[in-house]
């Protein structure tokens, strides 16, 4: 019998999405402290040094991730490196239309069939990678420059480490959104819980990557 | 009492040391094991246990060699970048006009110590843990706020270091300027009046500040650039994305009530 | 010091030289900018650009050991110039005294040398005199034989030119010196000399001393306010230690220790008296045996009576040579079997420290009373030694510090100031003065049960301290002097009653009816110990302090201050700074204690000379009346000026151990100093973490060229060795140091602190391993300032 499901994160990526998405809370959190006047108590003294200490925890853990993710499951890791960085006609296409995919769902005129990512998402993803390598690169000067690098790089590497956050929030908010709460999108967790979606949702929103899965055979 | 000061004349200093000793004294810093690396400077650099020192600069020049002796150690800044900086309020002004350092409420970040344009405070952290509190003068707190002059400015045998109102610091720094002009130090000039907004320690300098080791023009840097632009930019990116967001709900619920009313009709 | 520290501050002109007084007396420094502040000018001669040429208005470089040539081409500048101050030079100095005809010299001797005993016959160095033995004078001072005239043909040697080959100073530096301190001799004007081990520790560095006090006599500079002559002691307590006979050669307050040919307390009152005819001399010196009979009834009291010479028979007559070097030449030969040694570290100090370490090794037994282990008193244990073949029993008495204890300092400018104990002495440690005591009442005691070959000088010695640790006030009252009985006035009233403090040295008397420890010191008086006074209201607006401690002699501030005014009108030169000044209306002097209390125009303001004459012509030292350049024991050139290469009087050693270098082997000239930041040999400054911290490691200052010539690098590893020894440093390559021209040849200089040893927190090589045994012709002070060695890295 035909399942009603079609496979669509392994294992070893579901781990290092919520490992990843564990550090970059704890990351955010206790960076944003230095952020909001009413959470600045968390910041002074014994409780700013734990929250220091947990920031640089988190670090290793943010760092690390995607290499766990390459030793499970290369594969997966190197296919969806790959996926994000190959944009189409259609990919730009979506992004024009994104607000109607958005607002009137997949169906919605217009709206090309978009592979295993849609350029939304290949857009969050490509903003996740930058910002990862800017985000250890600055975060490592701040961490074992002090003394080592001269105070402009220092300086630069705070304010890069801090836009880099900006970015990185407002994606990660229209992320949560779009997972937890958007009525259109929101089925899509499922596939970080369970590891797939429906036939229907990978046919409504990823048609041509459903095509091509249902082309390689995995589903019947 | 009002802003006080600090002024330290460099044409009188003899490179003697003593005010460096007797901070560590009166501050209870420990000595940390030093070589001799080709100069009378020791310790090296400024350090947790050392808030105060004397650098040498041996200067060489058309009417011979000059040795420069200057007192590092905080100075004080009224537009003090440290303050700006510091996430947790651990340094401050005080109503004295010095920047004063609570370490209880330090969390070691360090960024008061990298965007100095002195580079005076100092932090010994765990190169791992990042565990740590910044270090720096604060001009004696316990000894001004009680009416005492600050540990190096007591104990000057040659009367280089003054301590006092900062009005009179200045008109005693300039008029000290004047004399030295009139005997011929062209370049003799006061440090530390207009700086960052007027420093809380000033210097009667006999050559250019370059030639000491002192920013002709010392800048905040970046330092604005953290609570003026990238706290309120985070912000507004923050609020906008949430704003986009709530439209986008509002949009497709309206337009999903659309589908449904339509398919009714249908 | 003529005058004080204070009184720094008042000069137009300070010279600076043979001292780096920023380094080693940080406090003058606020004298000397308050002087700069109102126009003073400040020169430092030095041979590197030390702290206090960082401060100087002018600096001029000279090559260690030839200050006497730096100077005498001053005293030329100035004779040539005719920038003397001519009325003082005419009436207070001998310039115009008539010098025997029979004085001469001649290729760097004067009259009378004898090589075979190294030493001079001065008998022709003295004065023409009339019948009643006055000298003769030549007010003009044109006569070929006054003072001034040979002084006048013996710099005409120095002239520029000369003075510049032979001290490597430039030429340009010379002349802004000589112009701006000869300045000084105009009336109303004066200038200071501070000067401090730079100037004394040479073969000649007595005669160093004395070519200042020259030029400041010249200058009219002597009794003036911010004048003088300011030697800048070493330690706190310098002074006084010398003024209480701390030196072999004298007995407290400057008596001499008698010779062989005082076999009686006349013959040796008579030899040490001095005499004069002219009425007009004070001749202070007359009330000498006042002071002898007093001193020997401090010591021996009841013993001390008029039928046995107030036990001057007590006293050693063999006048020997106990200096510093002399004492350890005879412990290196074995003659010394005993050293107790306080508050000194010779191990560390001591010249040739090679040698005096092993001469140690002779000792049957050893003291050392100090706060640490020094290396004196870990000599037997040092690198090298091996302690089984060390026979010399050691003893370390812990003693307790300057703040665990009471007493009296005296400091540069003969100020006694009273220190009262902070804290009971920590530990084990003791008061010098209860360690003295116990010693002292032991030895007493077993002299007295055990007799001896002579023991009444030590069982009779006046010695009532009790058991407990002695008391220094009365120790202080032994010493300034009290009435034994009624001293009476010549009307027969009670001046003195018995029992009670004298007033001051003018009530001590020759009979055996008063007794001193030192006449200089009448600090404690009816009144108290003035040392304890602290009143810092100055009145006399010059910074005289009067009413602060007390000064020696009688609370005057600044000697032969009667030279400080006009002779006939006693108006002072310097109007603005008014050291004295004769108040007609009221009869009297006002200002400062003057020397000598008499109206203007009736005494000689050099009291303390029989003739009463500042001494342009100066007979009393052993290597001649004018200094004169020779060249240091060990130098890496030929003497310019004549053919005689060094002092022709000085002492030279001949033990195993006197190694002399020659500049073949060792072409570079040495010298050593102090730092800030140690403290004399070091024990007390280098257990401090704060002070290692700051000063942690021996180093070596030498010149970017010589550096670049042996192919060192600032903050390498170097050997500087010389004849005695070797010693390993950090190179501090400087451009403070440069090499000096000196006869056309490039001379090259390093310098090296002596601060380190074997013992302590921070340890290194001593840099006296490398200086000389040989010194002064007057004094026996070493000539660490001036020796022969080389340089190389440690590869």
């Amino acid at each position: 019998m035909q399942s009603r499901y079609v496979r669509r994160f392994s294992a070893s990526e579901r781990l290092a999405h919520w490992l990843h998405f564990l550090a970059f809370t704890v990351l955010l959190g206790t960076g944003g402290f230095l952020y909001m006047p009413a959470l600045q108590p968390f910041t002074v003294g014994a409780a700013g040094e734990a929250a220091r200490l947990a920031h640089r925890v988190a670090a290793v853990v943010f760092i690390v991730t995607p290499l766990l993710y390459l030793m499970g499951d290369s594969r997966g890791f190197l296919g969806s490196l790959r996926e994000s960085f190959s944009w189409g006609a259609d990919d730009l296409r979506w992004l024009r239309l994104a607000w109607r995919y958005y607002t009137q769902g997949a169906n919605a005129e217009g709206v090309p069939p978009q592979g295993k990512y849609n350029a939304g998402q290949k857009l969050n993803a490509l903003t996740q990678i930058i910002a990862f390598i800017l985000f250890t690169i600055t975060g490592l000067i701040m961490w074992f420059g002090h003394g080592a690098v001269a105070p402009a790089v220092f300086r630069w590497s705070v304010i890069i480490h801090d836009l880099s956050v900006t970015a990185v929030l407002a994606l990660f908010l229209v992320h949560l959104y779009q997972v937890s709460i958007h009525p259109f999108t929101r089925e899509s967790i499922m596939a970080m819980f369970e590891g797939v979606v429906t036939r229907e949702y990978a046919e409504e929103h990823h048609g041509k990557w459903y095509e091509e899965v249902k082309a390689s055979g995995e589903v019947g | 009492m009002g802003k006080v000061s600090l002024l330290i004349d460099t044409s009188k200093c003899t490179g003697c040391r003593g005010c460096q000793v007797a901070c560590k004294e009166w501050n209870d810093l420990a000595a940390t094991d030093t070589t001799n690396w080709g100069s009378y400077e020791n310790p090296p650099d400024l350090s947790a246990s050392t808030w105060t020192r004397i650098a040498f600069h041996e200067v060489e020049g058309d009417s011979g060699v000059k040795w420069l002796f200057l007192k590092q150690g905080c100075m004080q800044c009224t537009q003090a970048v440290c303050v700006e900086v510091c996430p947790t309020q651990a340094l401050q002004h005080h109503d004295m006009g010095f920047i004063s350092l609570d370490q209880e409420r330090c969390n070691g970040c360090g960024y008061c110590a990298e965007f100095c344009p002195f580079q005076i405070p100092r932090l010994e952290a765990n190169a791992f843990t990042g565990q740590g509190k910044i270090t720096k003068c604060t001009l004696c707190q316990d000894r001004v706020t009680n009416d005492m002059s600050p540990a190096c400015a007591k104990t000057c045998p040659a009367n280089a270091i003054y301590f006092g109102d900062r009005q009179e610091m200045l008109a005693t720094a300039k008029q000290r300027v004047d004399e030295l002009k009139a005997g011929g130090h062209s370049n003799a000039s006061v440090y530390g009046e207009t700086e960052l907004g007027g420093l809380g320690r000033m210097y009667v300098l006999l050559e250019r500040p370059a030639q000491y080791g002192l920013p002709e023009n010392p800048s905040p840097a970046l330092a604005g650039f953290w609570q003026k632009g990238i706290q309120p930019f985070g912000y507004a990116a923050v609020g906008l994305t949430l704003l986009g967001l709530g439209f986008n709900w509002l949009a497709q619920r309206r337009n999903s009530a659309l589908s449904v009313k339509a398919q009714e009709e249908a | 010091m003529t005058n004080h520290w204070i009184d720094i501050k008042n000069a137009d002109v300070i010279m600076i030289i043979g001292s780096n007084a920023a380094e080693n007396h940080p406090i003058s420094m606020k004298w000397v900018e308050e002087s700069r502040r109102n126009g003073g000018t400040l020169i430092s001669v030095d041979p590197r650009f030390t702290r206090t040429s960082s401060l100087a208005d002018i600096y001029a470089p000279l090559r260690s050991g030839t200050d006497i040539a730096f100077i005498g081409g001053l005293i030329n500048y100035i004779l040539e110039n005719e920038l003397y101050h001519k009325e003082y030079v005419a009436e207070y100095t001998n310039a115009s005294f008539l010098v025997n005809p029979d004085f001469g010299f001649d290729d760097g001797l004067f009259v009378g040398y004898n090589p075979d005993k190294r030493g001079y016959d001065k008998s022709a160095w003295s004065y023409q005199t009339d019948a009643q033995g006055l000298p003769l004078e030549d007010k003009t001072l044109q006569d070929f034989n006054t003072a001034f005239q040979h002084l006048k043909r013996h710099y005409a040697r120095y002239d520029l030119e000369t003075v510049s080959s032979i001290t490597g100073t430039p030429k340009d530096a010379l002349e802004k010196v000589y112009s701006a301190y000869a300045a000084t001799g105009q009336p109303g004007k004066s200038g200071t000399i501070m000067y401090a081990m730079g100037a004394t520790q040479h073969t000649y560095g007595t005669q160093n001393v004395r070519s200042y006090a020259l030029l400041q006599l010249l200058l009219g500079n002597i009794g003036v306010a911010g004048g003088g002559i300011n030697a800048l002691r070493g330690l706190h307590n310098v002074q006084g230690s010398t003024d209480m006979c701390l030196l072999f050669h004298i007995l407290p307050g400057y008596l001499n220790t008698p010779i062989e040919a005082d076999q009686t307390l006349e013959a040796y009152l008579a030899r040490s008296t001095p005499q004069t005819s002219d009425p007009n001399s004070v001749n202070w010196w007359k009330n000498y045996p006042k002071y002898m009979v007093s001193l020997l009834k401090a010591w021996w009291g009841e013993a001390a009576t008029t039928e046995n010479e107030f036990a001057y028979q007590y006293l050693p007559k063999n006048g020997a040579d106990y200096s510093w070097i002399s004492l350890f030449e005879a412990m290196y030969q074995g003659d010394t079997k005993g050293f107790l040694v306080l508050g000194q570290n010779p191990a560390v100090s001591g010249p040739n420290a090679n040698m005096e370490r092993k001469a140690m090794e002779n000792l049957d037994w050893l003291v050392v009373v100090d706060l640490w282990e020094t290396e004196t008193a870990s000599f037997w244990k040092r690198p090298g030694a091996n302690p089984d073949d060390i026979k010399t029993e050691v003893f370390l008495l812990p003693a307790a510090s300057y703040v665990e204890r009471d007493g009296s300092v005296t400091n540069s400018g003969r100020w006694v100031q009273w220190r009262y104990k902070a804290i009971d002495p920590l530990g084990d440690s003791k008061e010098d003065l209860w360690i003295i005591n116990q010693i002292m009442q032991r030895v007493q005691g077993l002299y007295a049960t055990d007799g001896g070959i002579f023991p009444e000088p030590i069982v009779n010695l006046t010695w009532d301290y009790g058991d407990g640790v002695p008391d220094a006030e009365q120790v202080a009252r032994e010493i300034s002097g009290s009435a034994l009985v009624d001293l009476l006035d010549a009307d027969g009233n009670v001046l003195v009653p018995a029992g009670t403090q004298v007033k001051n040295f003018t009530q001590l008397r020759d009979d055996g009816s008063t007794a001193a420890g030192n006449w200089l010191y009448g600090y404690y008086t009816d009144a108290g110990n003035l040392a304890k006074r602290r009143d810092s209201v100055d009145k006399s607006g010059i910074g005289l302090y009067s009413n602060w401690a007390w000064d020696w002699p009688v609370n005057r501030r600044i000697i032969y201050n009667r030279a400080s005014v006009h002779p006939v009108t006693g108006e002072p030169w310097d109007q603005e700074h008014p050291v004295i000044r004769w108040d007609a209306a009221a009869n009297k002097w006002v200002g400062d204690v003057p020397d000598g209390g008499t109206p203007p125009n009736t005494i000689h303001p050099f009291i303390m000379k029989p003739e009463g004459h500042g001494r342009i012509f100066g007979f009393g030292r052993t290597d001649g009346p004018f200094p004169e350049h020779y060249e240091p024991w060990e130098s890496p050139v030929a003497n310019l000026l004549s053919g005689t290469q060094n002092n022709p009087v000085f002492k030279i050693w001949a033990s195993e151990m006197d190694h002399k270098g020659e500049a073949g082997q060792y072409p570079v000239v040495a010298t050593t100093y102090r730092v800030t930041e140690h403290m004399q040999a070091g024990a007390m400054t280098r257990n401090l973490p704060w002070l290692v911290e700051a000063m942690p490691e021996l180093f070596v200052e030498m010149s970017r060229e010589l550096a670049a010539q042996k192919g060192i690098k600032n903050g390498d590893q170097v050997t500087v060795e010389s004849a005695r020894g070797a010693v390993k440093a950090v190179a501090l390559v400087t451009s403070r140091f440069r090499p000096f021209q000196v006869n056309g040849q490039v001379v090259h200089q390093v310098g090296v602190p002596w601060h380190w040893g074997y013992s302590g927190a921070s340890t290194g090589d001593s840099a006296n391993t490398l200086t000389p045994h040989v010194g002064d012709a007057n004094t026996m002070i070493p000539e660490y300032k001036a020796f022969l060695c080389d340089v190389r890295k440690v590869v």
